[in-house]
Order: structure tokens, then sequence, then C-alpha cells
């Protein structure tokens, strides 16, 4: 493919779509199954509009704030996305801050869908290490795959936390088992697998694209 | 019965620990059975007895017990 005009940035307010887009499909992990939209029972529509909302406050440090979202403009269209933080960075954990997202705009009767739902495959469920580098939600639009968007979308984190004088020991990230895809990709950058979850219940593929989860880390080498 | 009170009683249910005592500085990491999901079972629950309703904005800026006290007053008042 012929590259036009690259450009890496932080997000801004008019990639709010995309980047929606990019934690919908970064959840989905290539299946039609969204975790967020199974767990509360609702429809992706309904998911979309509940992080809109949610985009709409100054949420730091967690996939669901426009701060930690950095994106690839070529010729002026958004062509991928990923957000990145230092976990517990400003001292909560992102889980803490992903929850008080989903509880404030999401009714009482779909949270309560949640934490039925949660509590069942609560094994899946992998611990993100504070003071690491996070790296979620990563979407590259189809055209624009194979072409190292991933290494430099990564790069622009890592440097980017560095700029601001955050300290973090690794990079680390979380992917589905289905998504072989992005296993690959992720070794071929320097990440190796350290740790796997697993959930045996007969159901859990009718609420999340894969039984099992792995933790991916990347330490930094030397002057990087 | 304080607000304190009521919300040490609320914790000790949430997180199965009846002899738990809150304090203004403790945080998720103090408490063993305070994850994801029982966070969301706590605030629902602190909801619900205070007959509060939190928003986004109140909640990104607890940082631990004490703020959550404070909001909770804040929130009775009106």
């Amino acid at each position: 493919m012929k590259m036009g005009t690259m450009q890496i940035r932080k997000a801004e307010a008019k990639d709010i779509p995309f980047l929606i887009q990019a934690i919908i499909e970064a959840d989905k992990s290539n299946t039609n199954r969204s975790s967020y939209c199974s767990l509360l029972c609702i429809s992706e529509e309904e998911f979309r509009w509940g992080l809109s909302q949610i985009f709409e406050e100054e949420l730091e440090f967690c996939e669901f704030g426009l701060d930690a979202f950095a994106v690839i403009e070529v010729d002026g269209v958004i062509a991928a996305a990923c957000a990145g933080w230092v976990e517990e960075g400003a001292g909560l954990p992102s889980w803490q801050l992903r929850m008080m997202a989903i509880q404030s705009v999401f009714s009482s009767t779909q949270i309560q869908s949640f934490i039925q739902n949660a509590k069942i495959f609560h094994s899946i469920s992998l611990s993100r290490t504070k003071g690491s580098l996070q790296i979620e939600s990563v979407f590259i639009s189809e055209k624009f795959r194979g072409l190292g968007f991933l290494f430099h979308l990564i790069e622009f984190h890592i440097n980017f936390a560095k700029e601001k004088g955050i300290p973090f020991q690794f990079v680390e990230l979380l992917t589905y088992q289905n998504n072989l895809m992005a296993e690959k990709a992720y070794q071929k950058i320097g990440f190796i697998p350290v740790t796997h979850s697993n959930c045996d219940h007969p159901l859990v593929l009718s609420f999340y694209p894969s039984s099992g989860m792995t933790q991916w880390q990347k330490k930094l080498q030397h002057g990087q | 019965m304080d607000n304190k009170t009521q919300l040490e009683i609320i914790f000790r249910e949430v997180f199965s620990a009846p002899d738990l005592h809150i304090h203004e500085a403790m945080t998720a990491s103090e408490v063993n059975q305070w994850d994801s999901i029982s966070h969301l079972i706590m605030i629902s629950k602190v909801e619900e007895v205070f007959g509060i309703k939190f928003k986004l904005k109140d909640l990104i800026k607890l940082k631990n017990v004490g703020d959550l006290l404070l909001l909770i007053e804040e929130k009775r008042k009106g």
C-alpha cells in the first residue's frame, strides 16, 4: 500500500467516535461478542451511547478517557488508535476508574446484570501491574494493517509518559487467547507472555471472545 | 447513626469482613475482597442506603474512604 502523510498525535474530541469503535473492536477481539455488552445485557448501540457519555468527563489513567489515547492519521483520515497510561498513575487502579465510569452511566438493572454475570466468569480477569505502562484498546483499520502502526503507537505512549516524567518499569498489555494474530504481532515487537487466565464455565464463550486471557510484558531496552 | 458507622457496616457486609474498621486513608489495596465486582456492589449499596446518586465527575475524584465520606455528606446535604 502506498503511504500518504502519516501523523501520530494525542487524541482530540473529534476522534471520539473512532476511539469508541476501538474500545468495542478490541473488546470483541475479532469475534461478534463484546464482553461489556454481554455482561451488562445491552446492545452495542447502548454501549456506544454509554461510552459517549463517559468520554464527556475528563477521565485519566484508563481506556475510557480521551487523555489516554493516541491516534495515527493518514492523509487526514484516522487509521489507528490505542490507549496507554501508567497504572495507578494518579493513585487509583484503572479497574476502579472503569467500574466507576460504567456505574455512572448505566441503569441499576444493567449494573446488577453486570455484577451477577461478572461474578460467574471472575476467573478470566488478570490484574494489571501498578507502575507499568498499560497498552489497551488497540485498533487499526483493516486497510492500514501490516504497516507497523502498532509499534509506532506503543513507542508514542512510551515517549509521552517519559516526557511527562511519569516513571514506569515496563510495558504491559492483555490479549484474549483467541487472538493469534495479535499475539504474533506483540511477540514480533518484543513482548513476552507472563501469565494466563482460564475460565472453564460452559457459558464463557457466550459472554467473552475467549475462555482465557494472556498478559504480556516488554522490558525497555537500555536507552529506550 | 453517623455516616462513617453506616459506611463501615456496608464495607463489612460487601467485603465479607466482619471485623473491618474503616479509616479516612483506606484504599482498595488494603482490603482483600475489594475488587472490580465488589466495588460496583459497594457503590450501589452506598447509593441505596444513603439515598443518593453519584455522578462520574464525583466518583473519579475519590482517592480513599475519607473522600467517599465527604462526598456522601455533600450529597446528603443536597
